[in-house]
């Protein structure tokens, strides 16, 4: 080593050496006058360059929503940065906050508290007139056959909604015009109905259900009952037609069965021809449920089942409302469905091939489409491994018989993208300028950190006419999807308000005891229920000691009378389980048997103050 | 229609040939179909282990074969399928094909319209020597066992968009098939095969397709000596273990010659990949950017082994990327490719074994020892290579002096050097890579 050293110091290159390894410069610089130091910058450079780097302290200019998979969390970034600005615990259990812990989440978890896990794939934004309005954030729960509501004020999730009748909602996304009324949610994987044991070995009498819910009171609104099963789904800018694929038309139970057929589809469903029927009374009721069911299978006139290649998956509404685009997954084609033409379709007097106007063979594996709102559609191809950027109106010319290269360019990413998403594409607004790409593997991209990997995020600048790859995020499990919306379009407060609707029981229990939240420190004994009101100002709780006996069960809630942004409190009950957190202005409650007797200290778990460390107090526990 | 039993075929060749089919029929009969009437009335009175003879004319499809009969038609026997549905279906075990023409079948992509539809219950059926030319697919075996597709003559209906072409033969959820010797063209792919294992490819011509062969989840197969021209992708291989990939050959193919996605435990031997290049402009740069072609692109595949192929005259010669690790790469010959190797990794992977490597044109190193081998490692995916690959215009760079004094200098001081591909032993001479089906090479258990 030491004698390399010298060699190369002797060769008076070792800047040059250095320089070449890491960036190319030097050899751009001996090259001489080729105008190629540009050319040959490192990628951290270049993004410098293109004034997209994020210093310390500056803000991004988008925020972008990312799906946990099945750890069954939402967490919120900041877009080019990719820094994590916030984790939403939804259907999962978060020892931080005290998500599934505290009464208020397990209010709003309702029976399905139960569970513990989560699997959320599709986030998706509320909207009024195709844009974005920045109310509510949508998740869907495959794993428990859920759908959760996020504030995006507060930035937590305040409604869950099991769905009866079904199992595994996957596909979800939202009205978007005249504005998000409903939730539409695709139930993947077809059960016996009703599945109380009856029908077990029938896969016939198996179906599933395409599911709307009600965007404000979250209640289940129409189940319509269709052939094969339901993948992804999107809606359109009119507000009357919403289409899902299906990759198991088969209605195969084993893997080899779902790939039979050549053509599985799309269906379409015409939602003002269901609500109609609803109205009508056209529709049944299936065991306990009390949602109105509909049969949407073939022949019926709510829906209309267009035949396309091969095991589709993505469906993605172009933001010029012009069209639906599905997936081809093991064709490698899209195919591109003509909304305008759907309302002769539901008429019969097209056959349903007859909206489909192009179909563009992109590549290998295509799964899910996004747009820049220039006309450019960006398909993920998972077995090649790359973005295909392509022209959508090209495309179709194309499939009309002239020879025109639909295709733009197609772009490495690594490895294996799944969903794609470019900054405000779900909405009319889209606007091109980043591109985000789940890919489901990162294999060698990352420091190992043992056999369990990390996924990979990237980030690509699509504003120009080349797509341009400026950033691997590695990330846990398992963004699905995630979306994209400018800064301005959301307005998150700063601390909670009294009156928030989040906490109102307990509000009101408080009440019922004769509690003043904002300022009483008390203990209510009811039998061997024991509830203690307590406030907290940093640094010290409103008691530093309260007494139970041996079983009682405690509900602990404290008030944070702070005002200053950014002051959270948490409260911790040693050797009991119980942890939450109390944000500025907020109430939080949790509830535990006092099934020991002694002293168990309870202390401030989120920084808060100096004396942090000191804002401790004691629940004493007499023996039974 | 032909109605009467046309003569009782001698009893000693009769029974001499049942018992290889099927023993114990004694009572089997030719049949003589009569041109320009209806096959199925006859197919309907025939029974298990007849045999129909289709003299020279045009017989009205579609015809369902419900028994175990033997169909030989003369030059110029046509079944027309009537323009809808499947032309044929086999619908018994072992039924046998031979010598037919089939023409209009229906082009209903969504109903899966076929030439002939071999469904489970067919197994051990042989289609052979037969011709058939129409718009959906060629031939489609169904989840069956045990059956041949042997020297049959495939065409697609260019008239209709590739996308709305069926496949030439499509093999669904199939064991124990061979298809060999067939001629395909113009279909959208030549031989697709999905969930099924254990099958023999070999000896088949693809040409003007999308994909030659088209491979999804499909196990234990061994693909020997096949030819694909012209086509968007010679051979894809995807998601499949233990593959045996021999003596096969792509000309001219456009975005790759040989995809290997996710395969694992699998051997390619012998194989000639040439110029797999993308289509070009006026000005001859690629249409597409990102769409270069690739002779063999191999994609999160490990534990596999490349011996004794050529790969020649293509924009990439070999991508490997998304921890293509473990492969044994040994004997190949990369020749006059654009670029030689892509690889996409973070971690280096050594490309000879005992002692031997690969032959590379663009190897500038001597052999003072004279022993066929190159006295310093080539590593085609060094630092240049790597920023001619993330930017291509820097290309023209590469015999200005500063190219060579950094690839001097990297070679004297390989702490600078990035991860990549690096061969030991890299061979002065091209290997003999045998023409496929020259039988020079060693097939192996391809045999089998």
């Amino acid at each position: 080593m030491v004698d390399k050293k010298k060699e190369i110091e002797s060769l008076g290159r070792r800047h040059f050496l250095r320089n070449s390894a890491v960036t190319g410069v030097a050899g751009a610089g001996l090259a001489g006058g080729f105008g190629a130091s540009a050319l040959m910058s490192s990628r951290e450079a270049h993004a410098a360059e293109n004034g997209i780097e994020i210093a310390p302290g500056e803000l991004d200019e988008y925020y972008g929503f990312w799906s946990g998979g099945h750890q069954g969390e939402v967490r919120v970034l900041g877009i080019p940065s990719m820094r994590e600005l916030m984790r939403i615990p939804v259907f999962n259990v978060d020892s931080a906050t005290g998500w599934g812990i505290t009464n208020e989440s397990k209010r709003i978890l309702g029976d399905s508290s139960r569970f513990l896990n989560g699997d959320c794939h599709h986030p998706h934004i509320s909207m009024t007139d195709g844009s974005y309005d920045g109310k509510y954030l949508f998740i869907n729960d495959k794993a428990n056959t859920r759908v959760a509501r996020i504030r995006l004020d507060i930035m937590k999730t305040d409604k869950i909604t099991s769905i009866p009748n079904v199992q595994a909602i996957h596909g979800l996304r939202l009205q978007k015009v005249p504005h998000t009324k409903y939730v539409f949610a695709n139930a993947e994987l077809p059960i016996p109905q009703i599945n109380d044991g009856r029908d077990l070995e029938s896969p016939e009498n198996y179906f599933t259900m395409f599911n709307a819910i009600d965007a404000e009171s979250m209640d289940v609104a129409w189940q319509v009952i269709v052939d094969g099963n339901l993948d992804n789904t999107d809606a359109d800018y009119t507000g009357r037609f919403v289409a899902s694929t299906c990759y198991n038309s088969e209605k195969g139970m084993t893997l080899a069965d779902t790939m039979r057929a050549e053509r599985d589809w799309v269906v379409v469903f015409d939602v003002e021809a269901i609500e109609a029927a609803v109205a009508a009374g056209e529709f049944e009721t299936l065991g306990d449920s009390e949602v109105p069911v509909l049969d949407g299978r073939k022949g019926s006139k709510l829906t209309r089942y267009i035949p396309v290649p091969k095991n589709p998956h993505g469906l993605n509404t172009s933001p010029d409302g012009k069209y639906f685009i599905a997936n081809g997954k093991l064709s490698p084609t899209c195919s591109i469905i003509a909304i305008d033409k759907l309302p002769e379709l539901f008429d019969d007097t097209i056959e349903p091939r007859d909206a489909v106007v192009g179909e563009p063979e992109l590549g290998l594996g295509p799964l899910h489409t996004t747009y820049d709102g220039r006309g450019n559609a960006y398909t993920t191809l998972f077995i090649d491994s790359q973005v295909a950027k392509w022209n959508i109106e090209d495309a179709i010319r194309a499939y009309n018989g002239e020879d025109v290269n639909y295709l733009r360019q197609k772009l490495d990413v690594h490895y294996q993208p799944g969903h794609n998403h470019a900054s405000l594409t779900e909405s009319k607004d889209a606007d091109g300028k980043w591109l985000v790409v789940l890919s489901k593997f990162s294999k060698d991209r990352f420091l190992p950190v043992g056999p369990l990997h990390p996924e990979n995020d990237q980030l690509i600048d699509i504003s120009g006419e080349e797509m341009k790859l400026v950033h691997d995020g590695p990330t846990f499990a398992e963004p699905h999807d995630c979306i994209l919306l400018r800064a301005d379009q959301l307005n998150p407060s700063r601390t909670w308000t009294r009156d928030d609707p989040f906490f109102a029981e307990t509000r009101a229990m408080a009440e019922a005891d004769g509690v003043t939240l904002e300022s009483d420190n008390k203990v209510i004994r009811d039998g061997n229920q024991v509830r203690v009101y307590m406030t907290s100002v940093a640094p010290q709780f409103g008691l530093t000691e309260f007494k139970v006996k041996q079983g009682d069960e405690v509900t602990v809630v404290v008030t944070n009378l702070d005002q200053v942004e950014d002051l959270t409190h948490g409260f911790v009950m040693v050797n009991h389980g119980a942890s939450m957190e109390i944000g500025p202005q907020q109430t939080s409650s949790v509830t535990f048997t006092a099934d020991k007797p002694g002293v168990y200290w309870y202390y401030c778990s989120w920084f808060c103050h100096a004396m942090h460390m000191e804002m401790t107090g004691r629940m004493l526990v007499e023996k039974a | 229609m032909t109605r009467r039993q046309t003569r009782v075929v001698p009893r000693l060749f009769l029974v001499a040939w049942l018992l290889a089919w099927l023993p114990g029929d004694l009572l089997a009969a030719d049949w003589t179909a009569r041109p320009g009437e209806p096959l199925q009335p006859l197919v309907d009175q025939a029974s298990g282990g007849d045999r129909l003879m289709l003299p020279e004319g045009r017989y009205p499809g579609p015809v369902t074969i419900d028994r175990t009969l033997t169909l030989s038609g003369e030059p110029g026997a046509v079944i027309d399928g009537g323009g809808e549905g499947h032309a044929m279906v086999l619908a018994a075990p072992s039924i046998v094909l031979e010598g037919l023409t089939i023409e209009n079948w229906g082009a209903n992509l969504t109903e899966m319209d076929a030439g002939i539809f071999v469904e489970e219950r067919a197994a051990g059926s042989v289609i052979r020597d037969s011709r058939l030319t129409g718009p959906a697919f060629g031939i489609w075996l169904d989840g069956v066992r045990d059956v041949q597709v042997l020297d049959n003559v495939i065409r697609g209906d260019a008239t209709l968009r590739s996308q709305d072409r069926g496949n030439g033969i499509h093999l669904f959820n199939v064991v124990d098939v061979r298809v060999e010797g067939n001629d395909i063209r113009r279909t959208r792919d030549g031989i697709y095969i999905d969930t099924s294992r254990d099958s023999l490819l070999r000896g088949n011509h693809m040409e003007d397709l999308r994909y030659g062969v088209h491979y999804m989840y499909a196990h234990d197969n061994r693909l020997v000596d096949n030819v694909t021209r012209d086509t968007r992708t010679g051979f894809a291989l995807m998601q499949s273990k233990r593959l045996t990939v021999i003596g096969n050959r792509s000309d001219n193919d456009r975005h790759y010659g040989i995809l290997m996605n996710n395969i694992t435990h699998s051997t390619l031997r012998d194989n000639r990949v040439t110029g797999i290049q993308q289509r070009r402009d006026a000005q001859g740069q690629g249409l597409v950017s990102g769409g270069e072609g690739k002779a063999l692109f191999v994609y999160n595949a490990q534990y596999n082994r490349f011996e004794g192929n050529r790969f020649a005259d293509s924009d990439i010669g070999i991508h490997l990327t998304a921890g293509s690790e473990d492969n044994t790469v040994v004997g190949n010959a990369f020749v006059d490719n654009h670029q030689q190797v892509m690889y996409v990794a973070t971690r280096t992977q050594e490309w000879s074994e005992a002692g031997q490597g690969n032959y590379w044109s663009n190897y500038l190193g001597w052999d003072l020892a004279g022993d066929g081998i190159g006295d310093t490692p080539f590593e085609p995916n060094d630092a240049m290579d790597r920023l001619l690959w993330r930017y291509p215009v820097a290309r023209l760079l590469m015999d200005s002096p500063a190219v060579l004094a950094l690839r001097w200098i990297q070679r004297q001081f390989p702490v600078f050097r990035p991860q990549g591909v690096k061969d030991s032993a890299p061979l002065m001479t091209e290997p003999d890579t045998a023409a496929p089906g020259s039988n020079h090479h060693n097939l192996g258990d391809a045999d089998a």
